[in-house]
């Protein structure tokens, strides 16, 4: 606050602190303008700066006051950018073909893409903000797992794969946050890992679905297959073919 | 005495464009959108009540193209432009423009931003006030010499920065004096690309390796003629 009275700060503004492992804080700068994670603030205080803003340019008071202000729960952001996380991050730009959105409790989604929209080389590579709400830090950490796994988009490259890998990661569970937290716990590698195993399970269940296929055809000649209704657990290797597209 | 604002022109692209675009729906406000060759398609101009086209693809050519912006807003009639953030959303000769056309600039002041976008400046306001701040160079460096000499007062590892521009823009870290030049040059470049500036300062990072955790604190505050009234919104530490 003290910061803002300095410069005579009017509307929207971010100062940006670090902190060091003895707790204390030291200034950095002053964003003049609406921070690309405002959502976080607005999901935590439940206030709609974008509008406050506006409110403000127009003279208006501010119609609460600072002791108004009562924080709810933990929010995260993920800023998903057009770049390959495994390609030191090189822009990847082109013609998106279908792409999912997530949905659900606590997910708040900020984005202009749209199956067919084009991602440009021209401008910042962020396609899309995804922001996790939760009453705790792990709730808002679990909902963001499940909104990274529902994020598709066909076409290009995105760094969610860095974030699935981050928000499973103990360092980040366990709060141990710092500025050099992707080289200390090498987080690349790890996610380079994670994603090996992702592509074995991807493979073993395209095979899954191309033999479930092979056999229907054989067994009924390619007519409709009756939905399938296992009385009991089906295995593992009928489980990946059938969620990737076998009958 | 209020402004009104019945009509705001978006000057950005992208989720920030919708996002304004949704805050002017629900306050009944039309908005208005700009677009480039490249965009001619994007959602922000679906979604706004109006759209201009501003130019070819090139941000220096359409969204940061000042004079244009300028022009069309008068054209479409806009009481107020929101710049959104990035291109000239930390611009003070943009701010002081729109507020000299009678344009209502969605923002500080051109002279509070004068202030805070010298990234130097501020750091100095700062000191004076008695607010911490991280240590670094006392003044912007032009050169890779002089960032080369710093960097060997202050000890490797070290943070380059740009002093103009923000969103993790043009920050590099050099371990040694070599990677220095090396990041010096990648980022001045970087920097002239996006803000047409390349003044740097360097900043030492706290050795304090590896427990430094970033704090975001919302400011907002408004000034009522004389009297001050200030909220601030803090986002406590992030793992809390």
């Amino acid at each position: 606050m003290r910061a803002a009275e300095t410069v005579g700060y009017e509307n929207a503004g971010t100062a940006e602190f670090l902190r060091d492992k003895d707790g204390n804080f030291y200034f950095i700068e002053i964003n003049s303008r609406l921070q690309v994670e405002h959502p976080v603030t607005e999901v935590v205080t439940g206030v709609d700066l974008v509008k406050l803003q506006i409110s403000i340019a127009q003279d208006n008071e501010i119609s609460f006051q600072q002791r108004d202000l009562k924080m709810h729960g933990c929010a995260i952001e993920c800023r998903v950018n057009a770049e390959d996380p495994f390609y030191d991050f090189a822009p990847s730009v082109g013609i998106v073909g279908q792409c999912t959105l997530p949905y659900g409790p606590g997910i708040r989604v900020d984005s202009y893409l749209y199956p067919g929209c084009s991602i440009s080389g021209y401008y910042d590579s962020l396609i899309a903000k995804l922001i996790s709400w939760g009453q705790t830090p792990n709730e808002a950490r679990l909902r963001m797992k499940n909104a990274l796994r529902e994020f598709t988009v066909e076409g290009i490259n995105t760094t969610v794969p860095l974030y699935e890998t981050i928000m499973n990661h103990d360092g980040f569970i366990n709060g141990e946050l710092s500025t050099d937290y992707i080289d200390r716990f090498h987080i690349l590698d790890v996610m380079r890992t994670d994603y090996r195993e992702i592509c074995k399970r991807n493979a073993s269940s395209a095979a899954a679905a191309t033999l479930l296929q092979s056999e229907f055809i054989k067994r009924t000649g390619g007519d409709l297959p009756p939905a399938s209704k296992p009385d009991r657990k089906p295995s593992t290797w009928k489980n990946l073919g059938w969620i990737s597209g076998g009958v | 005495m209020t402004r009104a604002i019945s009509s705001i022109m978006i000057a950005n692209r992208g989720e920030i464009a919708l996002r304004i675009i949704r805050a002017c729906n629900e306050l009944g406000i039309k908005s208005i959108a700009v677009y480039s060759d490249e965009d001619t398609r994007s959602l922000h101009v679906k979604r706004a009540d109006e759209a201009y086209y501003i130019g070819p693809s090139s941000a220096s050519e359409s969204y940061l193209n000042t004079g244009k912006i300028i022009e069309t807003a008068t054209t479409a009639g806009a009481d107020a432009i929101h710049p959104g953030y990035g291109f000239l959303s930390e611009n003070e000769d943009f701010a002081d423009t729109c507020e000299k056309t009678g344009i209502n600039f969605i923002g500080p002041s051109s002279r509070v931003m004068t202030l805070t976008g010298d990234k130097m400046k501020c750091k100095a306001l700062m000191k004076k006030a008695r607010i911490p701040v991280i240590p670094g160079s006392d003044g912007n460096i032009e050169d890779v010499d002089e960032a080369e000499k710093n960097a060997s007062e202050f000890g490797y590892p070290v943070l380059l920065k740009s002093a103009f521009g923000g969103g993790g823009r043009g920050i590099r870290l050099a371990k040694d004096s070599n990677q220095l030049r090396e990041e010096f040059e990648i980022a001045a470049a970087e920097s002239r690309a996006a803000f047409g500036k390349s003044a740097f300062m360097s900043k030492n990072i706290l050795k304090a390796q590896g427990i430094l955790s970033f704090n975001l604190f919302e400011i907002l505050a408004a000034i009522r003629d004389t009297y001050l009234s200030g909220n601030v919104l803090s986002n406590d530490d992030i793992k809390n």
